[in-house]
C-alpha cells in the first residue's frame, strides 16, 4: 500500500513522466485505430524509444500504448467497420449500424464508457490478483517452472489462430532460435554459423519488428491499399445516462469474464470479446436483437477486450507467462531493463509492481480523458494518405532495430524475420508461436537442466504435485484438437447414417 | 492434426471433403529445411556433444530436441498431405505465390539490404532519405494516389520530413549515434 502511494505520487507529480504517459497513449490510440497495425506492431515499433529510460518510466510508456491501441481498435470498427486489432472485432457488430444510423458519436462514446469500466475491473483484478498468485508462485522451483513453460507454449500454441500442429512447430522454432548464441552454462556456442555477433543471441527487439511490423508492410504491399472513408458524421457525443445504466449488469459480467479469460496464458483479448459477446447474445436471445446497432453488443464487447488488459498481465507479472503477443513483447522490454518477471519480482522490486498498478489506472484514466476530447480529430485520422503512415513504420522498424544495440546487424536481423514472418503468412504458419518460444525457450532450457542437474533424473517432473497436474493439462491442451476430430466424425458419421 | 489443420492451414475453406493445397505441403517442407539446416550445425561442431557434463544434458539438448520435434514435425505434415492428396486425387495450388504478388514484397526486401548495406558509406540520415523517395511514391500509387504536379513536390517532401523527423527523434531524443 505504501508503495503503491508512492508510486502514485512520484508518477504525478514528475512531468517527464506524465508527459510520456499522455503522448504514448495517444500515439497508442493513434497506431490502434489505423486499420493494418495491430497492438503488437505498435508496441514493437516504440519499444526501442524505453531503452533509454528509467524501467519505471519504460513501462509508463509501453503500458500507455498497450492500453491505448486496444482502445484505439474500437474507433475504426466503429467508424469504417474495420477491427484495428483483433480485441475490436466484436465491437464492429453493433458499432458499425449505429455508426450508419448517424449515431457513431454515440456509440464512440458507448465503447469508450465500456472500455475504460472492464478496464477498471481488470486493473481491480491485476492489483488484487496478482500478489496471491505471486505469493503462490514462490512454491515454485525449477521443476515447477520448466513444466510451466511447456505448459505455457502448448497454451500459445492452441491459442494461435490456423493449424494448432504447425503452431506446435512454430513454437518449437523460436526455442531453437532462443538456444542461439553461448549456452549459460557451458559457455559455448550454439547455431552462430561462424557469425560472431550471433554468439550474443538474438535480440527479441529486431525479431519482434520484423515478425509484427515488416511482415505487416510486405504483406500489404501485396494488393493495392484501400482508404476506407469513414461512413457517417459524428454527430451527437453523448448517449443518454438512462440507456447508458441499462447496460450496467452486461458491463460487469462480460468485465469478469474478460478478467478471467485475460488471466488464463494464452487466451487473449480475441477469445475474451468472443466470450462475453457471446455470453450476452445468449442471456438477451428473447428481447434483443444483436448485430444491428444495439448499444449492449458494444459493451459487452469493449468491456470484454479491455478487462483482458489487467487479467493478462497477471501472469506476465506473476510467473513471466505471457498471455499474449503483446505481453510477450512487455516480457522483451521488462528482460531489456534487467527484470526476470516472476515471483521475486513482487519480493525484490516492489515499487517497481506499483509503478505498473498507477501506470495502468493512469492510462486507463489518460485513454478515457483523451478519447473524449478528441473523438474529432482521431475520426479524421482513418482518412490520412496511408504512404505517410507506412513509409513512416518502415523507417521506425530500421531506426529502431537499429537503436537496440546501435549495430547494424540487427537491422539485417529485422529484415531476416520480416522476410521469414512473411513466408511463414504466405503458408500457413503462425508466426506468434515463434515469439514465444522465442520469449520462454531460454526459460525453458536453464529450468529443465538446473532440474537434471539438481534432482539427477526425470523421474522429478513424476513425483511433484504441481509438475503432474500440469504435465496433465498440457496433456489434455495438445489432445484437444485431435478428440474434437474424432466428435465431429462421430457426429458426421451419425448424420449420414441417418435419424435411424 | 487439429481440426484448424483439417481446415486448411492456409485458408478459410474447409478440405474434409476436398484435396488439401500445395502451400500446406510447402509448410511441412519448410520446417524440414530448418531442422535440417539446425542439425548440420549441431552435427558439425566437436564441442556440442550430449551428456558430457555429469548430469547436465549439455547445450545442445534441447537445440536436438527441437531439431527433432521440427523435423519429424515437418515430415509428418508432408506426409499427411500426401495422404489426402492421394486420397483426394488432387492437391490444389492455392494462388499465394504468384509474381504478381511477390514482386513488390520481393523489391521491398531487396532495397532494404541495400539500404542497411548503404548505411555505413552513406551516412544513415542520407541512406534512409535515398531509401524513402520511391516508397514514398510506391506507397502512394499502391493507394490509388495519381502523380499530378503537386504530388512531384510534395511527395519529396513527405519522405524528407518522415526520415529526417524519426532520425532527429533518436539521435537528439535518445541519443543514439547513427553512422
Amino acid at each position: 500500500m505504501t508503495e503503491l502511494l508512492h508510486a502514485t505520487v512520484a508518477i504525478l507529480t514528475d512531468p517527464v513522466t506524465m508527459a510520456l504517459a499522455v503522448v504514448s497513449t495517444l500515439i497508442g490510440i493513434i497506431l490502434g485505430a489505423l486499420p493494418g497495425i495491430s497492438s503488437t506492431m505498435t508496441l514493437a515499433v516504440l519499444l526501442p524509444f524505453s531503452f533509454t529510460m528509467e524501467p519505471g518510466n519504460a513501462m509508463v510508456f509501453l503500458l500507455g500504448a498497450f492500453y491505448g491501441s486496444a482502445w484505439g481498435g474500437s474507433i475504426s470498427a466503429i467508424l469504417i467497420n474495420i477491427p484495428g486489432t483483433p480485441g475490436s472485432m466484436l465491437t464492429q457488430l453493433d458499432g458499425y449500424p449505429l455508426a450508419k444510423q448517424g449515431k457513431a458519436g454515440v456509440a464512440l462514446t458507448y465503447a469508450l464508457i465500456a472500455s475504460t469500466f472492464g478496464g477498471i475491473i481488470g486493473w481491480f483484478g491485476l492489483v488484487i490478483f496478482a500478489p496471491t498468485l505471486a505469493r503462490a508462485g514462490f512454491a515454485f522451483q525449477s521443476p515447477e517452472f520448466a513444466v510451466l513453460m511447456i505448459f505455457g507454449l502448448s497454451m500459445l500454441a492452441y491459442a494461435s489462430p490456423g493449424s494448432t500442429f504447425l503452431a506446435i512447430l512454430s513454437g518449437m522454432f523460436g526455442v531453437l532460435l532462443g538456444t542461439v548464441g553461448l549456452d549459460m552454462i557451458t559457455n559455448l556456442s550454439r547455431f552462430d554459423f561462424g557469425v560472431p555477433r550471433l554468439q550474443a543471441g538474438i535480440n527479441i527487439i529486431p525479431f519482434a519488428v520484423g515478425i509484427f511490423g515488416l511482415t505487416e508492410i510486405l504483406k500489404l504491399l501485396e494488393q493495392r491499399i484501400v482508404t476506407e472513408k469513414a461512413a457517417t458524421q459524428i454527430g451527437e457525443i453523448w448517449p443518454r445516462f438512462r440507456d447508458v445504466a441499462r447496460t450496467w449488469a452486461t458491463a460487469l459480467r462480460s468485465s469478469v469474464v474478460g478478467l478471467i479469460v485475460g488471466i488464463i496464458p494464452a487466451a487473449g483479448s480475441a477469445v475474451a470479446v468472443s466470450m462475453s459477446y457471446a455470453q450476452e447474445k445468449k442471456l438477451y436471445e428473447k428481447t434483443e436483437t444483436f448485430g444491428n446497432g444495439n448499444p449492449r453488443g458494444i459493451v459487452a464487447a469493449e468491456t470484454g477486450n479491455n478487462a483482458a488488459v489487467g487479467g493478462a498481465l497477471v501472469p506476465l507479472l506473476t510467473l513471466g507467462l505471457p498471455g499474449d503477443t503483446m505481453t510477450a513483447v512487455l516480457v522483451g522490454a521488462l528482460l531489456i531493463h534487467g527484470l526476470q518477471p516472476g515471483p521475486e519480482l513482487f519480493t525484490k522490486h516492489p515499487d517497481f509492481i506499483a509503478t505498473i498498478y498507477v501506470a495502468l489506472a493512469l492510462t486507463i484514466i489518460l485513454t478515457f480523458i483523451l478519447s473524449l476530447a478528441l473523438t474529432r480529430a482521431f475520426a479524421k485520422l482513418l482518412s490520412a494518405p496511408p504512404r505517410i503512415l507506412y513509409l513512416g513504420i518502415l523507417v521506425l522498424c530500421v531506426t529502431g532495430s537499429f537503436a537496440v544495440q546501435n549495430a547494424l546487424f540487427d537491422v539485417l536481423l529485422m529484415i531476416f524475420f520480416g522476410a521469414v514472418g512473411y513466408i511463414f503468412l504466405k503458408l500457413g504458419i503462425p508466426t506468434a508461436p515463434m515469439m514465444f518460444g522465442l520469449v520462454l525457450g531460454p526459460l525453458l532450457e536453464e529450468n529443465l537442466r538446473r532440474t537434471l542437474i539438481v534432482y539427477g533424473d526425470w523421474s522429478v517432473f513424476f513425483q511433484r504435485p504441481i509438475t503432474v497436474v500440469l504435465l496433465l493439462i498440457t496433456a489434455v491442451v495438445l489432445l484437444l484438437p485431435f478428440f474434437g476430430k474424432v466428435r465431429e466424425r462421430l457426429a458426421r458419421a451419425a448424420l449420414e447414417a441417418g435419424p435411424d | 492434426m487439429s481440426i484448424d489443420q483439417e481446415r486448411g492451414v492456409a485458408g478459410t475453406d474447409s478440405v474434409l471433403a476436398g484435396p488439401p493445397r500445395l502451400v500446406e505441403f510447402a509448410a511441412g517442407a519448410v520446417f524440414v529445411a530448418i531442422a535440417l539446416i539446425a542439425s548440420w550445425s549441431l552435427w558439425t561442431d566437436p564441442y556440442l556433444e550430449l551428456g558430457k557434463a555429469g548430469d547436465d544434458p549439455g547445450p545442445s539438448f534441447i537445440p536436438w530436441i527441437g531439431t527433432t520435434v521440427i523435423g519429424l514435425g515437418g515430415l509428418a505434415q508432408m506426409a499427411w498431405v500426401v495422404f489426402k492428396a492421394v486420397k483426394a486425387g488432387t492437391i490444389k495450388t492455392s494462388g499465394e505465390f504468384v509474381l504478381a504478388k511477390l514482386w513488390l514484397p520481393a523489391l521491398l526486401v531487396v532495397s532494404l539490404i541495400i539500404y542497411q548495406q548503404a548505411m555505413k558509406p552513406l551516412g544513415f540520415l542520407t541512406a534512409s532519405i535515398i531509401f524513402a523517395l520511391p516508397w514514398v511514391a510506391i506507397f502512394h500509387w499502391r493507394s490509388g494516389g495519381a502523380f499530378t504536379k503537386r504530388y512531384l513536390i510534395q511527395l519529396p517532401v513527405e519522405a524528407v520530413l518522415i526520415t529526417g523527423g524519426i532520425y532527429s527523434l533518436f539521435y537528439y531524443g535518445i541519443n543514439v549515434p547513427f553512422p
